[in-house]
Formats: C-alpha cells, sequence, structure tokens
C-alpha cells in the first residue's frame, strides 16, 4: 500500500509540475486627454527641441518640416542639409498630415484643419481653424498597440501614453483580436502613419514623401479620413472651402496626385480617380493585390507600389509592385521584385529610393521601369527606414532613429549629408 | 541557426571519431529517441557525443528534435553526465541546457533556451555498447511574437516530462 500511494503523490508532482505558463509581454495605448476648449487654444510657436516621435517630413522652399505625431511640427532650416538648423516647434494638439500652398501651412489636428500663415516663418500664427472637418475623433497611433477602453467624457483624445504590461495569459497571442484583458478595445484600422501631401504639384505647394493621407492638385486639399475623400478648395489659401465628402472603396492609407489623377494606396490594391471635376474626384481604374499595406509613387508612365504585409496590414507579400498606367483606363501590374517589409518610396528622374523597413534603404536604378528592381545602386541597413523624399538630387529619409539627408547627384558616390537623431 | 547546428554537429562528429581512435572508450554517443509528456506533448530525438573525462564523469555537445505547438524545432545544447561503474548496468544521471530553434523561421516563432535533468540507466551488451533508458524534467522557455500586435511577446514555458530509450556507445 506504501509504494501506490508514493507513486500517486510522485505523479500527481510531475502533473502539477508540467503545467505550462504564458507570460505575455506587450505595450498598451493609454488615452491623453483634452477638453475641447484647451484643444483649440493650444497652438504655439516655441523654441526649438529634440525630434521625440517620428511622424511625417514635407519640404517647401528652403526648410524642412518634420511632425511629431500629435504633439506639433518642427521647423528645420535646410539651406544647408550638411548642417540644418532646427528654428523652432509648432506645437498643435493631435496633429498628423500637414501640406503648404503658398505662405498657408494646413495641419490635420484630429477633427479640425488648422490654417497657420508662414509669411513671417520665425512667427507661424493660426489664422483660421475649420473645425469638424475630419471625422477623426483620436490621435494617431504610431504603432499597433491594444488599446485601455477610452472615455469620451474625460474629453478628446489628444494622445497616447504607452504602458507597458507583464500578465500571466492562457494562451499564446498569434493574431488579431483581443488579449484577454477586459479593458481593453481592439484595434480599430485607420492608423496608419499619415503624412503630408505628395508629389511637387503646382505653383508654390511643397514635397512629401509617400505616406501621406494629405494631397495638395490643383486648387485643392484631399484629405483621406475614415473611410471619406475630403476635397478642400484652397484656390484663395486664406479661406480654404471643404466641398462634400466622397465615400471610398476599400481603406485609403495613401494618396498620390500626378498630373489630372489621383493616386491611392489601400489595403486591398492601387486605386485611380480623376480630378477633371476636382470638387469631385472619380473613380477611373484600380490594380487591386492581396491584402496588405501600400504606398504608391508615380513617374512617366508607370506606377510603383510597395506592398507591406505585417500586423494590422494583413497578407502575406512583400513586394515592390511596377504598375503601366500609360492606359489610365487599364492599368497593368508588369513586375514585382521581392522586399523584406517595405513602407514608403520615392522616385526622382529614375532614381527610385525603397524604405524596406528592417532591411534598410536601397536606392535603384529605374531608368528601366520593368527592371528597376533587378538595379541596385545602393543599400544602407543601419537606417530602419519609414518614407523618403527624393528631390533636386537631394534625399530626406526619415527612419525610426533618425532623419538622414542623402546627396546622389554622383549615385556612383551617394553620400550622407547630415543626421538629426529622434529621442524616443 | 539550422545549419550552424548541422554544421557543429559534423565537425563534432568527425573530431570525435579521429579522437576514438587514438583514445579508445573515453569517448561516447549516447542516440535515443522518446516523448515530451507535458500540456504540450512530442516525440524527441537526441544525439549527443562527447568525452568521458573519467570513468564516472563526461560532457558533451546534443543535437535533437522535437515539436513546439506544431512547429518542429532543432535544439543544441550542452550534456554533462554521471555514471556508476559498477556492473553492466551503469545508473547515470545527466544535465543539459541549450537553445531551440523553429525549423522554419518565421516572424511569429522566435526560439528560445531549454534545460532539463534526467536519471537512468544503461545496460552494456558488451565492451561498446549498451541500451540506455531514461526519464526526466524539462523546461523550455520559448517566445512567440503575435503577428498583429506590434511588440507583443508572448513566452510560453512549456514544463515536460521526458522519456527516452536509445543506446550508448563508448
Amino acid at each position: 500500500m506504501k509504494y501506490p500511494v508514493t507513486l500517486l503523490c510522485a505523479l500527481l508532482l510531475v502533473l502539477v509540475g508540467c503545467k505550462d505558463k504564458y507570460i505575455a509581454r506587450y505595450k498598451m495605448y493609454e488615452a491623453v486627454y483634452m477638453d475641447p476648449e484647451t484643444f483649440r487654444s493650444s497652438v504655439a510657436f516655441e523654441i526649438a527641441r529634440p525630434v521625440k516621435l517620428r511622424g511625417n517630413i514635407y519640404i517647401k522652399d528652403n526648410y524642412l518640416f518634420v511632425v511629431e505625431t500629435n504633439a506639433g511640427v518642427h521647423f528645420i532650416d535646410n539651406s544647408n542639409p550638411s548642417n540644418p538648423v532646427k528654428t523652432g516647434f509648432l506645437k498643435i494638439p493631435g496633429c498628423s498630415n500637414i501640406a503648404i500652398r503658398g505662405s498657408v501651412m494646413y495641419v490635420s489636428s484630429l477633427m479640425d484643419l488648422v490654417c497657420i500663415d508662414l509669411s513671417n516663418m520665425a512667427h507661424p500664427v493660426e489664422f483660421r481653424r475649420l473645425e469638424n472637418v475630419f471625422p477623426t475623433q483620436e490621435a494617431v497611433c504610431l504603432k499597433n498597440y491594444p488599446k485601455i477602453a477610452v472615455e469620451s467624457s474625460k474629453g478628446l483624445v489628444v494622445d497616447w501614453k504607452i504602458k507597458e504590461i507583464e500578465e500571466e495569459t492562457d494562451q499564446i497571442q498569434y493574431s488579431g483580436g483581443g488579449n484577454g484583458n477586459g479593458g481593453i478595445m481592439v484595434f480599430e484600422g485607420d492608423v496608419m502613419l499619415a503624412a503630408s501631401n505628395g508629389n511637387p504639384g503646382s505653383g508654390s505647394s511643397g514635397i512629401s514623401g509617400s505616406i501621406t493621407k494629405f494631397a495638395l492638385a490643383g486648387d485643392y486639399l484631399y484629405a483621406y479620413d475614415m473611410g471619406r475623400l475630403i476635397p478642400v478648395d484652397v484656390s484663395n489659401p486664406q479661406f480654404p472651402v471643404p466641398a462634400a465628402e466622397i465615400w471610398m472603396q476599400g481603406n485609403v492609407e495613401t494618396l498620390f496626385p500626378h498630373g489630372d489623377h489621383l493616386f491611392m494606396g489601400t489595403t486591398t490594391g492601387m486605386l485611380i480617380y480623376g480630378l477633371s471635376n476636382p470638387a469631385v474626384p472619380h473613380y477611373i481604374s484600380s490594380v487591386s493585390h492581396m491584402r496588405a499595406c501600400d504606398p504608391v509613387v508615380v513617374e512617366d508612365n508607370y506606377a510603383y507600389v510597395t506592398v507591406r504585409s505585417s500586423g494590422f496590414c494583413g497578407g502575406n507579400i512583400n513586394q515592390l509592385q511596377v504598375i503601366d498606367i500609360s492606359n489610365i483606363q487599364s492599368p497593368e501590374l508588369k513586375k514585382t521584385f521581392e522586399m523584406r517589409g517595405p513602407y514608403g518610396l520615392g522616385i526622382d528622374q529614375g532614381t527610385l529610393f525603397i524604405c524596406d523597413g528592417e532591411a534598410g534603404l536601397k536606392i535603384y536604378d529605374a531608368s528601366q521601369p520593368e527592371d528597376c528592381g533587378n538595379q541596385l545602386i545602393e543599400k544602407y541597413r543601419h537606417i530602419r527606414a519609414i518614407d523618403v523624399i527624393p528631390h533636386n538630387q537631394l534625399a530626406i529619409v526619415i527612419g525610426e532613429n533618425g532623419i538622414y539627408q542623402y546627396d546622389y547627384s554622383n549615385r556612383k558616390n551617394i553620400t550622407l549629408l547630415s543626421e538629426i537623431s529622434i529621442e524616443q | 541557426m539550422k545549419t550552424v547546428i548541422l554544421a557543429l554537429s559534423l565537425v563534432l562528429s568527425a573530431a570525435l571519431s579521429a579522437q576514438e581512435a587514438e583514445t579508445p572508450g573515453k569517448c561516447y554517443n549516447r542516440s535515443t529517441l522518446g516523448l515530451l509528456c507535458g500540456n504540450q506533448s512530442s516525440v524527441t530525438f537526441n544525439v549527443i557525443n562527447g568525452y568521458r573525462f573519467s570513468p564516472n564523469f563526461g560532457a558533451g555537445v546534443g543535437i535533437g528534435t522535437e515539436f513546439y505547438l506544431g512547429d518542429q524545432h532543432f535544439s543544441c545544447f550542452g550534456d554533462v553526465f554521471y555514471q556508476l561503474n559498477k556492473s553492466s548496468s551503469k545508473p547515470f544521471a545527466a544535465l543539459n541546457f541549450g537553445i531551440s530553434e523553429p525549423r522554419q523561421q518565421n516572424s511569429f516563432n522566435k526560439g528560445g533556451v531549454f534545460a532539463g535533468a534526467s536519471i537512468g540507466i544503461s545496460h552494456f551488451t558488451g565492451k561498446h555498447f549498451g541500451l540506455t533508458t531514461s526519464v526526466g524534467y524539462r523546461i523550455s522557455m520559448l517566445d512567440f511574437r503575435s503577428s498583429w500586435w506590434d511588440d507583443y511577446i508572448t513566452r510560453g514555458y512549456f514544463k515536460q516530462l521526458e522519456l527516452r530509450f536509445g543506446f550508448s556507445i563508448l
């Protein structure tokens, strides 16, 4: 009798000792609230400060503007790209997108469109605010973290604090959905890094990278927000007038104006809209792909699309796609080239820049567009590149840890001119 | 990682074979097939090549394979054992510790480390060859990254009873 009892106890001990345990370590967003009155009276130009969080980059004349997502815009005098000088910080709570036409900067600040007079760069001032133009009511999330439930009674969500969590869980969290914590909201999807406007555009508009939900084309500013394309008439930059919003098919992530067309990267493909009636863009054609994130840029008769699969982007492809748009009614996917996990991209006179995430910045010769993916000129692995503006032989690249400027006037000897660190 | 493990194993095997020719009986090989039992159960296969520093004590390096949550893993580990040399049946105790990597490198299964302890007996039918059986306990600490959320790691502590059968060559 003694031995069976001993054996039974040993077996129980073993069984108890063989119970697996799972510890989840992750980060969550906790809302930072502000009451609407304070929110709308907080715009102020302050002394220059370190860039703390990556956001969109935008250039206009000799200035480089770096959006610090949800906080404001850094003004950087880039007259000498080898020695950029931070001149100030424009504090705008809930800031995510910018575009500049003439001496007016348009800034999305949660649901408002804020107009900033830049005629004196040393003293930019808010001169107009179009309230409730955008449906967005929450600050942008740069990362796909779960959110602690928002209590709207506490005010507007103007930013997010990151909270580190370590907890025992009963299963491994592989994919989407809740994570077992009762107070958590699931991810809402529309949190792509939003940038400033698209290509060089007309007149005195600025230039931005490819990851953008703001685009200036002709006399209109186009903004995408929560399923809607919102044209804003800026023919008189001092008095922007929103036109009727247009419901879009698919989840649009980036806008790129080119000629009389607006190219849009969506989670399911590239859309082309016509701007013959700029107040009412109309659908022309599209190219579909598996679900993924995909910025688009255009040069001549080709559109270049990077398709990325990870997290909320879904899918399982990471590619550069080259699309022939010589027949705008019937664009044709010509070539695909495998990438690691590409974000933004840019093209300037046959030089193609791909921000391939962890694989770094890649520069290709795109003089033969359908073979561009095989024509690697240079690769910078140390930059976790997110977006790029190539213009006038100067490539401005924003990565997770800094802003880098490269001179590519000699493609055989591309040189780093300067670096501004991002203090996360 | 897989390549490294295989290369390491080949190099070690070659070295041990050469050494064995010069100093017979000093090197050992223990190859076992078995079961890992727990919330996650799996078949397991190990090959250990080592060196006996004394009649009782030895240490070696091993490679193995097992499954966790449906993914095949390869392990590379260090092994130390203490053996009693009383007769043709030699009881032993062994400790091992090492790394475990998924066969298919993907962004979800990141692998991890493990450690184990076992006791067993080798029954030698000849001077060099013996049949081995052992029972042990193994804990593996493996990381899994969420494919949806950013920076979301779940660390699994897999605790398993380890039953092995195989042969030993001295």
